[in-house]
């Protein structure tokens, strides 16, 4: 670190919402030459900063410094403009066009003689620029044809220059680019920000904390719009900076196996032969009540098309299912949530929650029928249960009443768990994915709420985002590959398996 | 916004706030409503009915052919008949998976052709014992009037409070979302479009009421001010925001304009012109509203 000067700082950064603060009092500063790492859990404040750094909220009161100057953002073209570029979690390249043009989409000016692009120029440019961060790319070729990783190397790219066109090192803003890199391409990425680091500033968001700890050079830590803590990675360890995120410290044992039955009910689902899209040849297995039962297997393997089958969101082409016992006729998710079958969706803001509704709506949505007498809701009864199940689940919100939208992603996954558990007669949940997108504290409110649920008899189907994730939550694992089951390994608290025992099935 | 445009339309022609235009706009009034009402029920689920104002011509005409020989039965297999017209729009647009506009687009030739030919382009007159009963004055005010606000009133009581109301709600909002949480998402969209198509039905019967005449083409120039209406009112076209209460505003707006223009001697012409221009730019100020910025 040879040049202190703070490309980026925020000073005494205010946000407030109504009902919450997002914000408080917040102030740190970015060096050129170094990685920033920026941790915290959901709802810490961490998307609110990137926000107005990006320009795409205003700050209640505080301000924003770019190279030592205040400067008012009024929008990503302005922080685009004084050379702030940004890789957000969902990618931003436009799918059908290629990549040289997606590089210097609504930049198009400065290649233009006479309203015609000057294509070679431009190619030339995007050459130059997929060099710079290490690939090999035809800058003809459209983006849809370019695997995941190479889609976030051209996003860096595009970051990189559009931070290029200013009086200061770029300043490079990355949300969670890892979440969905794995091995060999997480390694090229951090490479690649090891090259850069000297000539650009870079804030790194990120849920793993091994990944923060090996790529940052200081760490802050956000705690309810506050940093709590500002490390450097020498200095601290994933264990330090998790307790620092939650405040408090938490059970050694991330998934609360003690709380793991060994003794089950009756058989609560019983799935023959089922066939679906996705699977190679049809598979059978029961569920008892109180049993977790993890489904793993990679992209491929078939397992989403059994959680959607048996829920009914997917056709069969064969297969029979009973709940109870009794025979089920299941042709969509309302037939299955009439038969007692809870399903949490991995796409939660689009399948989960109805973001402009309340919370009250949202949570009494599965089992209308319960708050009713024949046709009219009873809206006290709503709001008593919905406030029991607040406080259970204890979910962070305002109110009641607020719009789903001002909840963090932990608390709006709590309500979706809430709208199917506050029934008794829910039977199976079929949950998928239901920890991703969420930090630590709230990812152990979710496996204790599992562990709810299962305790009072409800058997659990659950397809999760991890291998560890699925040893640890469930009883019986069952490994797929190809569209086909190829394992099935017990797991009990005192007994788990390794995931190395499971990974040779899996690939 | 509905008292300024009373007071804009007072200052130009003073003698709007009498008695006789009061009257009219009583009478314009129940109409649109009805219409808007049918219409509101298919765009909080986000699709939209162009057909209604054709199926309101269909059931005047029938009502009126009816009436003489079947009396209130004949009214009541009307209203039965444009139900099951809407569910089958609905049925339509959710098995075929085809857009709701071209279904009712569809529709809109269907049974506006249908109007003509069951009529042979002539127009009724209504039997007008029956008529007077629905057009008499409670003090003074349309028995109409005070029909449409009754429905209205009930109708707004169950969109809030009724399973069914607040499942049309969240399909509106979302309807990936709403299925997934065990909503029977297609069973609702058929049952708004039945809805619209019953308050077509009552249209029918509140415009042969009124004209103690059933032509075959009368309702069709309502379209645009019924959906005007609706998103004047502020509820939203892409869905599940808005309500009774805001249609009743819209339509009451557009009812004060409607006769607004007549008193003012204003060409029937134009007013088509200004209804198109208003309904887009309705639309295009609450898309801009529905945009708020996400607040997390």
């Amino acid at each position: 670190m040879t040049d202190m000067s703070a490309v980026l700082a925020v000073r005494d950064l205010v946000k407030e919402y109504p009902g919450t603060v997002a914000l408080n009092d917040v102030t740190l500063e970015l060096r050129a030459g170094e990685v920033l790492g920026l941790i915290g859990e959901n709802g810490a404040g961490k998307s609110t900063l990137l926000k107005i750094v990006t320009g795409v909220e205003q700050p209640s009161s505080g301000e924003v410094l770019i190279n030592g100057r205040a400067t008012k953002l009024r929008g990503v073209g302005d922080a685009n403009a004084i050379g702030i570029g940004m890789v957000f979690q969902e990618q931003s390249l436009i799918p059908n066009l290629t990549i040289a043009e997606n590089l210097f989409l609504g930049r198009e000016k400065a290649l233009t003689s006479f309203g015609i692009i000057r294509r070679f120029e431009r190619r030339k440019l995007a050459r130059e620029a997929l060099d710079r961060v290490g690939i090999d790319l035809d800058p003809k070729t459209v983006v849809e044809d370019l695997s995941f990783v190479q889609r976030q190397m051209v996003e860096i790219a595009k970051a990189l220059l559009i931070g290029e066109s200013s009086d200061h090192p770029p300043i490079l803003l990355l949300d969670e680019p890892t979440s969905v890199l794995e091995g060999g391409d997480l390694e090229r990425l951090f490479s690649l920000l090891d090259k850069l680091r000297s000539e650009i500033a870079v804030i790194f968001i990120s849920h793993r904390l091994d990944e923060v700890l090996q790529v940052s050079d200081r760490v802050y830590v956000l705690r309810d719009g506050e940093v709590v803590a500002e490390r450097a990675p020498s200095e601290t360890s994933e264990h330090d900076l998790h307790l620092l995120m939650v405040g408090a410290e938490h059970s050694d044992d991330y998934f609360v196996s003690e709380r793991q039955r060994t003794e089950f009910d009756a058989v609560r689902l019983r799935v023959d032969n089922l066939l679906v899209e996705g699977l190679k040849e049809p598979i059978s297995f029961k569920l008892h009540g109180g049993e977790v039962v993890a489904f793993v297997g990679t992209e491929g393997s078939g397992i989403e098309g059994v959680a959607k089958g048996v829920v009914g969101i997917l056709d069969r082409a064969s297969g029979e299912i009973a709940v109870d016992g009794k025979t089920a006729d299941i042709r969509l998710p309302s037939d299955s949530a009439a038969l007692g079958i809870g399903y949490i969706p991995s796409e939660r803001k689009t399948e989960g929650v109805l973001l402009s509704l309340s919370v009250r709506e949202n949570l009494t949505l599965a089992y209308l029928d319960e708050f009713a007498t024949r046709f009219v809701v009873s809206r006290k009864r709503e709001k008593a249960v919905t406030r029991e199940w607040i406080d259970r689940l204890r979910v962070k919100t305002p109110g009641v009443e607020v719009p789903m939208r001002s909840l963090s992603g932990g608390n709006q996954q709590k309500v979706v768990l809430a709208k199917w558990l506050l029934s008794d007669r829910l039977r199976v949940l079929v949950v998928v994915t239901p920890t991703r997108g969420l930090d630590v504290g709230a990812k152990v409110d979710v496996y204790d709420v599992i562990r709810d649920a299962a305790e009072r008899g409800v058997a659990v189907l659950l397809l999760a985002d991890t291998l560890e994730e699925a040893i640890g939550l469930s009883n019986r694992i069952m490994v797929f590959r190809d569209g086909r089951q190829t394992a099935s390994f017990n797991a009990p608290p005192d007994k788990k398996p390794a995931p190395l025992d499971l990974v040779p099935w899996m690939v | 916004m509905l008292v300024l445009l009373v007071g804009g339309v007072s200052l130009l022609e003073p003698n709007f706030l009498n008695a006789a235009s009061l009257r009219t706009l009583a009478e314009q009034f129940p109409l649109i409503f009805m219409l808007a009402l049918g219409q509101m029920t298919v765009i909080l689920l986000g699709r939209i009915d162009l057909s209604n104002a054709a199926v309101a011509s269909f059931a005047a005409i029938v009502m009126a052919k009816w009436i003489p020989d079947f009396g209130v039965v004949g009214v009541l297999a009307v209203l039965a008949i444009t139900t099951l017209i809407g569910v089958a729009h609905g049925w339509l647009h959710v098995r075929a998976q085809t857009a709701s506009f071209m279904i009712t687009l569809g529709g809109l030739g269907v049974w506006s052709g249908l109007a003509l030919f069951v009529s042979e382009g002539r127009s009724f007159g209504v039997d007008p014992g029956f008529a007077s009963r629905l057009f008499d004055r409670t003090f003074g005010i349309p028995n109409a009037a005070i029909f449409a606000i009754a429905i209205a009133a009930f109708y707004a009581y169950a969109l809030d409070n009724t399973k069914f109301g607040r499942r049309l709600y969240a399909v509106g909002n979302g309807q990936r979302a709403a299925s997934m949480s065990g909503v029977h998402a297609e069973r609702v969209v058929i049952a708004g479009f039945a809805l619209s198509g019953f308050f077509s039905g009552l249209a029918g019967l509140v415009l042969i009421s009124w004209l103690e005449i059933a032509s075959p083409t009368t309702a069709n120039a309502l379209l645009l001010p019924a959906i005007a209406a609706v998103i004047l009112g502020g509820t939203a076209i892409t869905g599940g925001v808005g309500g009774v209460g805001r249609t009743l505003v819209g339509a009451l707006m557009i009812a004060v304009l409607r006769v607004g223009l007549d008193v003012a001697g204003i060409e029937t012409s134009i007013q088509p012109i200004i209804f198109g221009i208003l309904a887009v730019i309705s639309v295009a100020t609450t898309i801009d509203r529905a945009r708020l910025p996400v607040i997390k």
